[in-house]
């Protein structure tokens, strides 16, 4: 995945929050996402419009602790997300 | 001996079905399928069906108007092609309530909905927390109103044979008025706890059932939107309703604890179903 590639959120899923965990689901399709906290934090910040490298950034920044995982924790969720039509990735170059 | 035809009327919601029998029966088979559901006020025709049997040692047909949907000697598969056929249509344009693959028992003041798929022991489970005290709704579909109560669809306890599942109780098995062939098993309900009375309660618990065999008992506590997932794909009818109707659902999850349980015998479910003490007392 490139890091200058643009998450576009799909605005056909809706959200329904549980404390700190959430579901999206597709409004149009029988189609559901758990999201835990960090594929939630993920998900605000695919809607703010930035690039995977800045939300990777942003989110080192939150958690400088957890630096060494984020990248590939980042990755990972756009994947899912993905695949599950949660999000289109939209090249930035 | 040649009978006379009968008939039977059932229903659910806004579909009325009409089963006539004919020919030589040695069973009551619309009244054992049927005799619990809730009926319906609706004044659409109904969706007739005929079984009709012939001969010493009887064939067995099954109609809907001109087409046949069964023909054999097996009255389990003409009783399940039957109880197949009437479930799909109940389901099938509902939109008032949430139609769930689930068995759903009740005891005291909770109500346990056991969601799962075919295979994943749910029958087995509710039949065998019924023998040991607790009350019937069903063992397939529960349909759900907004505020968690419970409509069930209360039939004969259908149970796959499967090698792989835990034996069942003998006395159950030897006992009259089961129906059964070497693919499955319907039991009456009554057998295992005979003091049944038609209730609607609203659901308490949420518990998702997987047979494993050797596994060891585990039971888990799930959060609200596992739960939710998880109810969804067992959730039949969602097309029907306005949003897949997940934002009601969830609400109905919110009010709930929710479980993964996972067994291999009943003996080691006694812990957390029937001691005083246990998980889900």
């Amino acid at each position: 995945m490139n890091d200058s590639a643009k998450p576009v959120v799909n605005q056909e899923y809706v959200v329904e929050q549980f404390d700190d965990e959430m579901l999206l689901y597709s409004k149009t399709a029988t189609r559901a996402v758990y999201l835990n906290e960090t594929a939630h934090a993920v998900w605000l910040l695919c809607g703010a419009g930035l690039s995977v490298g800045q939300i990777i950034e942003h989110l080192e920044q939150i958690y400088p602790e957890q630096k060494d995982q984020i990248s590939d924790d980042v990755h990972t969720t756009l994947e899912m997300f993905a695949v599950n039509h949660v999000i289109e990735l939209i090249d930035g170059k | 001996m040649a009978s006379k035809a009968t008939s039977f009327s059932t229903g659910f919601g806004d579909q009325s079905f009409e089963i006539i029998s004919s020919g030589r029966h040695r069973l009551d088979l619309a009244g054992f399928l049927f005799g619990d559901f809730p009926g319906t006020t609706s004044s659409e025709q109904p969706r007739r069906y005929e079984i009709v049997a012939f001969g010493k040692q009887p064939m067995l047909s099954l109609w809907n108007d001109e087409k046949i949907l069964y023909y054999g000697q097996s009255y389990y598969q003409l009783a399940y092609t039957l109880m197949n056929e009437v479930i799909f249509h109940c389901i099938n344009s509902h939109d008032k309530h949430h139609a769930l693959h689930a068995g759903c028992v009740h005891n005291g003041n909770s109500c346990f909905l056991l969601p799962g798929k075919s295979g994943s022991g749910k029958s087995s489970l509710t039949g065998w927390l019924i023998a040991n005290g607790y009350g019937y709704l069903t063992d397939e579909l529960a349909f759900l109103s907004a505020d968690g109560q419970i409509h069930p669809l209360p039939r004969p306890i259908s149970l796959k044979v499967n090698s792989s599942h835990p034996a069942w109780p003998a006395a159950a098995t030897q006992a009259d008025g089961i129906i059964s062939d070497t693919t499955g098993a319907m039991i009456p309900h009554r057998l295992l706890n005979p003091a049944y009375e038609a209730c609607e309660p609203r659901v308490t618990h949420i518990i998702f059932p997987k047979f494993k065999a050797g596994a060891e008992s585990e039971l888990t506590e799930l959060s609200p939107a596992k739960s939710s997932l998880r109810l969804l794909e067992s959730h039949v009818n969602a097309r029907n309703l306005d949003g897949h109707g997940i934002a009601e659902l969830s609400n109905i999850v919110r009010q709930c604890q929710s479980f993964s349980l996972v067994y291999s015998s009943f003996e080691e479910l006694r812990d957390i179903f029937l001691t005083p003490s246990g998980q889900l007392q």
